[in-house]
């Protein structure tokens, strides 16, 4: 029988208010150079930020030592990702959180793994001073945070490049379309300088005159659309970017 | 500002952090080093790397002590590879040892009348010898130390509230212990246990030893490693390989199974390192190093899971820390900072760097990529392979002290730690 069986039997006898998508377990901390009291209160400062995550159902640490304990043995010592997510899904979490407490260098901090049953992993690290009790609340949440998005985590592993291209590419042609706006109006407002002064070069055509007003005139007014046009097809690309953009922020 | 002083700066701030912030007694370290190469006798062949073993002890103990002596005459790829060390070594005389203790003596007198602990470290690495009536000596570069002169200059005028000495010599253990009617041969570290309480080192509870007593030049020092072995094996251990509990501390039993772990594999009775560590009897729990300490120093935490034979090479190329690691345990090694580091096991690495004091970098995290390892001959094959092939852990741990029938204290009872890897 695989390490997982044992729990994937254990989880069909065991109840919870979470439900697969959504539940959380937290495996609990293993410490090093720390005394088990300062480790238990980091373990319990993650716990605080792991249940405020979004869409996170953290599973009770009563709830978690019962189903390790009720499995007969501890969770297998797994070696790669691939692994630590089978024994997620063989929790029936959609999270796996391991952590090791460490009080070393006269500094107390965690490390954080946290691994997804659909295979990512992402880590994070966090110092607590003993000194600012809370502290250690808003910097394992702000760990967490860091690390917390599946989107995030699948991108980071997948796409290590060429993210977010559809606002670079907005954003590219939105400034090409804001350039040549700008070429136009600067050209629309020298055809009317030119024609404001005696006519500009229809000063010289006598009785076409009139013509060839109208016709530089019908140029300048060309210009001063095409330019409107662009300034604004640029804005629009514009915004579409930082709309885009905003919309792929983890 | 020069990077050595902004180190020192941030060191005295930590330390005078830690002094504030402890209500106890602090211990307050530090550390005399005495690396030669040269023998007093024509018939020793100069040593290749004792200057390099004391150059790696002044870094494994510098970033956690007040002050570190260092007396050794560095060659010159030796300076290459510590470039600004050679600036700070004195000698390996009887004069410069003798002005180094005196200073440091001073140093611990104040340190006890200010209510603290000091805890001096002894190195030497270089050339031993047993003499004709049984007396041990360790050369200086003037001439011989001899066991008389250890107890005489060293043990018995230390202001020291412990005294830790590491002897990485040729029959060192003649260095620290008298030879009465001992056997001779490669088994007398063991035939000598029973017999240390009558010793002239009973008369000092405050004093810990760690003694190679290897007798085979052979075994003495591996080129691949630029060191001795056993030296190579204390400073793995010290630097936190050697914790097999999880507290931080590296004490002498650990250091005494780890060293046994390490070398098991070895079949040729002339390499495996011939051993004798001793904790002071006045506190047998006493730790060589302690990883909780507030220092200038980094982390690497290898997580539950990674496993295997592992070590940490610098951008030097030189090993720092070599170890077996048991799978279901993490573990924490402490780094000097500011260095760029490679994590190799066997076919593959992963590089890291350490930037700040305190930082810890997770292994498990680390990208690797396979490489290849040249090889450096049958011999150096050999112990390439043999050495660190067990892992060493708590099942390693209290299958070697059982064997030992050295009963263990017992734990703290901690029933989830039970349940995680």
């Amino acid at each position: 029988m695989t390490p997982v069986a044992p729990l994937m039997l254990l989880l069909l006898r065991v109840t919870s208010p979470c439900d697969t998508g959504t539940r959380v377990v937290l495996v609990p901390f293993e410490r090093l150079a720390l005394p088990s009291a300062d480790a238990r209160e980091l373990e319990e400062a993650t716990r605080r930020a792991v249940a405020a995550m979004p869409d996170a159902c953290l599973e009770s640490r009563e709830d978690t030592l019962a189903r390790l304990r009720g499995s007969g043995d501890a969770l297998a010592a797994c070696g790669d990702a691939e692994c630590r997510s089978a024994q997620a899904s063989a929790l029936g979490a959609s999270k796996l959180v391991r952590g090791v407490a460490l009080g070393v260098g006269g500094k107390r901090s965690v490390a954080l793994t946290v691994t997804d049953a659909r295979g990512t992993e992402a880590r994070a690290q966090f110092e607590a001073p003993a000194t600012a009790p809370g502290e250690a609340d808003a910097r394992a949440k702000k760990a967490l945070e860091q690390v917390w998005s599946p989107r995030t985590t699948a991108r980071a592993t997948r796409e290590p490049q060429g993210s977010r291209m559809l606002p670079k590419v907005l954003w590219g042609a939105g400034g090409a379309a804001l350039l040549a706006g700008v070429g136009f109006g600067l050209a629309s407002r020298s055809t009317e300088s030119k024609l404001s002064k005696n006519g500009g070069e229809c000063a010289t055509a006598g009785e076409s005159f009139a013509a060839c007003f109208s016709s530089q005139l019908r140029k300048g007014r060309n210009q001063a659309r095409t330019s409107n046009v662009l300034l604004g097809v640029g804005a629009l690309l514009g915004a579409g970017g930082a709309v885009s953009f905003i919309w792929e922020l983890p | 500002m020069p990077l050595p002083l902004r180190r020192t700066l941030t060191l005295g701030v930590l330390l005078l952090a830690s002094s504030a912030a402890s209500a106890g007694p602090a211990q307050v370290h530090y550390a005399l080093i005495v690396a030669s190469n040269t023998g007093t006798e024509k018939s020793q062949a100069p040593l290749n790397y004792a200057d390099d073993d004391g150059a790696r002890y002044y870094e494994l103990f510098a970033p956690r002590s007040r002050e570190v002596v260092l007396l050794s005459v560095l060659d010159a790829e030796t300076q290459a590879l510590h470039p600004g060390l050679a600036a700070k070594t004195r000698p390996p005389t009887r004069p410069a040892m003798e002005a180094a203790l005196t200073r440091l003596n001073a140093r611990m007198a104040e340190d006890r009348v200010k209510g603290d602990v000091p805890v001096l470290t002894f190195v030497f690495v270089g050339h031993g010898k047993r003499g004709a009536a049984g007396e041990g000596a360790v050369s200086l570069l003037d001439g011989p130390l001899t066991r008389t002169d250890l107890y005489a200059r060293v043990i018995a005028p230390s202001k020291a509230s412990f005294l830790q000495l590491i002897v990485d010599a040729c029959d060192s253990y003649f260095f620290v212990h008298s030879r009465g009617a001992l056997p001779v041969g490669p088994a007398y570290a063991e035939a000598v246990k029973g017999l240390l309480s009558d010793r002239a080192l009973a008369r000092y509870p405050q004093v810990g030893v760690v003694l190679s007593t290897s007798s085979e030049r052979e075994s003495h020092e591996w080129s691949a490693i630029r060191s001795g072995v056993f030296s190579h094996l204390v400073r793995s251990a010290l630097s936190g390989a050697g914790d097999v509990n999880g507290d931080g501390k590296v004490d002498y039993a650990e250091l005494r199974a780890f060293v046994a772990a390490a070398s098991q594999g070895i079949d040729d009775v002339r390499g495996q390192p011939d051993v004798f560590i001793q904790p002071p009897a006045q506190d047998r729990a006493f730790a060589l190093t302690d990883l909780k300490d507030v220092s200038s120093l980094g982390y690497l935490l290898v997580p539950t899971g990674l496993s295997g034979r592992l070590w940490v090479e610098d951008a030097r190329g030189i090993r720092l820390v070599e170890l077996h690691k048991e799978r279901e345990r993490p573990l924490v090694v402490s780094l000097p900072v500011g260095k760029g580091y490679y994590l190799r096991s066997r076919g593959r690495e992963a590089t890291f760097s350490i930037t700040r004091a305190s930082e810890v970098v997770e292994a498990g995290g680390l990208p690797w990529h396979d490489v290849s390892v040249a090889s450096r001959g049958a011999a150096q094959d050999a112990m390439r392979d043999k050495l660190f092939s067990v892992p060493f852990g708590p099942r390693f741990y209290q299958g070697y002290m059982a064997s030992l029938g050295i009963p263990q204290p017992v734990d703290e009872a901690e029933a989830d730690a039970a349940l995680v890897p």
